[in-house]
């Protein structure tokens, strides 16, 4: 049975490699045009003209994702209301953000205030003690203020040279929901997003089998009825997995996509949601008749889901409760929750283990669902 | 007895297709399941193929409840749809090697099977093409064959002739003959009844669900006490002459076909015959041509419903 099934697959190899080829072209697409030469302008006022808050703002240059401009506090906030720019950042004690409405950006410059403003709380620190360790080992008098001004400038030539020794950024960070990536984002969200379609093509072949009468064959015969479902689940696992190992592998090799360090587990999670979604796909392919329904259904489904589950955006911007708790019904969010942490991180955690707990449930949950819909179905 | 279907019901919402049913069928038996279309004549042999499950009654094969446990018949029925169920992409070959493989059979096994009943259905030239450059009669044949390669012993076929060239139709009565002649017992459904009265040596005629009469042929025909009848064709309008037809003594039916002929039915044997025909020469009364017309199973089944079998 399994044999025959894949026997078929042969017949549409063309089909896959479209489908595979367009997935990745898309992918490719979307994630790079977060990476292109736009850049959003950010009004800046610094009230304090300290060289933290001037150190922050040369970060922010330096990083160039986006066009800084400094304005006074008026005409920063005319600026943003006369939608000439993407938000005003007000610098005194505390920073604070106006916009006027929240925006994809706004995650991306809040992961680099933090992790600007957490470097420099960790070189104050590293200071300090560099300080505290002279004083009390040495008998020489030392300047505080010049030593930790020293460290500082010591440090930042070091981190620039990549000698001494870098400061992992990763580490300090407080919330991994506000490191946002835009380019990591979308990257996984579209490729989560783009394998679902060729999951549910080829589930669709029990459709197939339906129409041709030969899955009254399949009945009549002495296999099981849960042979049959999985030796149509199987090829649209295979398919799947396939295609998300390419994906990942070339967005890798082809288009300089860094998936982190963890690559092995990001698979892992990644073919755990392709179980979950041929399982679904087979629950969807069980509640319509024939293949123009699937159709018909497929992408609302789909793309429901994957805007629910935040392929298309991050789920950050969201503020509705209800929208966020279906999300939380969607394998999409968990998959690109527990990729993302893994990217960011660059190590398993309780978040991995989640996300591939949460994926395998949501599976098997599917997958009776299915099995009973098919039932139901066929001795009616 | 090989297969016995008790009291069989099975409803769709408020509308039942069968209706109550009971019949058997014998080892080596070929057992006809005739009836117009809509009869539920497919739904029967479904039932009885494991396909669906009926609402009541009891299907026992050799003795077991297949109702409760379907394991029990399914590698014993060669089930052959009315509908041609093979994969076109795939060849004749791939398509015998696969379906045998649902029965257990592969490596050696299967390839011989393949090659015994290839030479059964009469395909064995084209078994490598793809099934989508058969004719319809060979898709038939192939189509047959998946129902055979694992040696069943009962075979269910639900209309295998439909929409196939009387070669093919030939060659697939053949084949029943020969599954006859091998000791298979046969379930054949068809609304053409001379497949039928060819190959069936019991027949059950079904109608809105229910059987409405069941024998051989010949106990069919004596059941229904249908006369045989005479075709006749005039050089003159049959209006000028129709009278004095109703009028001989042993006319009992004349029916009008169209302005030049009509079908007369008389009591009596093929005796009456002669003399019917003996007296419209001596009134010179332009008769070109006579044609016998012995009674059927479509005329036994006008009788029972007043309708015809493809109606």
């Amino acid at each position: 049975m399994l044999r025959l099934k894949l026997r078929l697959l042969k017949d549409n190899t063309s089909l896959y490699v479209i489908m595979i080829l367009m997935s990745l072209l898309l992918t490719a697409v979307f994630g790079n045009a977060f990476n292109g030469d736009y850049k959003g302008t950010i009004f800046i006022e610094d009230t304090t003209n300290s060289v933290e808050n001037s150190d922050l703002i040369h970060t922010l240059e330096q990083e160039g994702s986006f066009d800084i401009k400094l304005v006074s506090h008026e005409e920063g906030l005319k600026k943003v209301s006369g939608r000439e720019g993407l938000m005003f950042i007000q610098l005194s004690d505390e920073i604070k953000i106006f916009e006027l409405k929240p925006t994809v950006e706004r995650y991306q410059i809040e992961k680099l205030l933090n992790d600007a403003v957490s470097s420099r709380n960790t070189l104050e620190e590293y200071s300090e003690k560099v300080y505290q360790i002279i004083s009390e080992n040495s008998e020489i008098a030392v300047d505080k203020a010049s030593l930790v001004q020293m460290v500082k400038v010591k440090v930042k030539v070091s981190e620039k040279n990549d000698k001494v020794f870098t400061l992992d950024h990763q580490i300090f960070k407080a919330d991994l929901l506000s490191n946002f990536d835009a380019k990591i984002h979308y990257m996984v969200g579209m490729t989560l997003f783009f394998v679902t379609y060729s999951l549910l093509f080829t589930v669709g072949d029990y459709l197939e089998d339906r129409r041709l009468h030969t899955l009254d064959r399949m009945m009549v015969s002495p296999i099981s009825r849960f042979q049959i479902l999985t030796a149509n689940v199987i090829p649209a696992f295979l398919i799947g997995a396939f295609q998300i190992v390419v994906m990942i592998l070339c967005g890798q090799y082809l288009f300089g996509i860094q998936w982190g360090t963890q690559v092995g587990l990001i698979l892992i999670i990644g073919i755990m949601y392709i179980f979950t979604m041929t399982a679904l796909s087979f629950f969807i392919v069980s509640l319509v008749k024939n293949m123009s329904q699937l159709g018909a259904i497929s992408p609302i489904i789909l793309t429901g889901m994957g805007m629910l589950g935040g392929c298309m955006w991050p789920l950050e911007i969201i503020s509705s409760k209800m929208l966020l708790t279906l999300a939380n019904l969607t394998p999409h969010r968990w998959a690109i929750h527990g990729i993302e942490t893994l990217m960011i991180t660059g190590r398993a955690s309780e978040q991995t283990v989640i996300a591939v707990g949460i994926l395998f449930l949501m599976g098997c949950v599917y997958m009776v669902l299915a099995e009973r819909m098919l039932a139901y179905k066929i001795s009616d | 007895m090989m297969l016995e279907v008790k009291t069989l019901k099975k409803k769709y919402g408020e509308f039942t297709a069968v209706d109550g049913i009971s019949l058997h069928i014998n080892k080596g038996e070929v057992v006809g399941l005739l009836g117009p279309n809509g009869a539920g004549k497919s739904t029967t042999i479904s039932m009885i193929a494991t396909l669906f499950k009926p609402n009541s009654g009891e299907i026992l094969f050799e003795g077991e409840n297949i109702v409760k446990n379907p394991k029990v018949i399914q590698p014993f029925i060669g089930y052959v749809p009315q509908e041609i169920a093979l994969y076109e992409t795939l060849s004749g070959y791939e398509n015998l090697k696969y379906f045998g493989a649902l029965y257990g059979l592969s490596g050696k096994a299967i390839k011989e099977q393949i090659q015994r009943i290839s030479k059964i259905i009469g395909i064995e030239d084209r078994l490598k093409d793809r099934v989508s450059t058969y004719s319809g009669g060979m898709k038939r044949r192939i189509n047959i064959g998946v129902g055979l390669l694992h040696n069943p012993k009962l075979v269910i076929m639900d209309e295998p002739t439909v929409g196939i060239d009387p070669q093919s139709r030939n060659h697939i009565l053949e084949t029943v003959n020969k599954l006859k002649s091998e000791g298979i017992s046969v379930l054949y459904t068809s609304h053409y009844m001379e497949e039928v009265e060819a190959i069936c040596e019991r027949i059950y005629i079904m109608d809105h669900g229910k059987i409405i009469a069941d024998g051989t042929q010949e106990a069919l025909l004596e059941q229904s006490k249908i006369q045989s009848g005479m075709k006749l064709k005039f050089e003159k309008p049959v209006a000028q002459i129709v009278d004095q037809i109703k009028a001989m003594a042993w006319v009992t039916q004349v029916q009008i076909l169209d302005e030049y002929e009509m079908i007369i039915r008389s009591s009596g044997n093929g005796s009456s015959h002669k003399d019917i025909l003996n007296a419209l020469m001596a009134m010179n009364s332009g008769l070109i041509s006579f044609d016998i017309q012995k009674p059927d199973l479509e005329q036994v089944f006008l009788h029972m419903t007043g309708r015809g079998l493809r109606d």
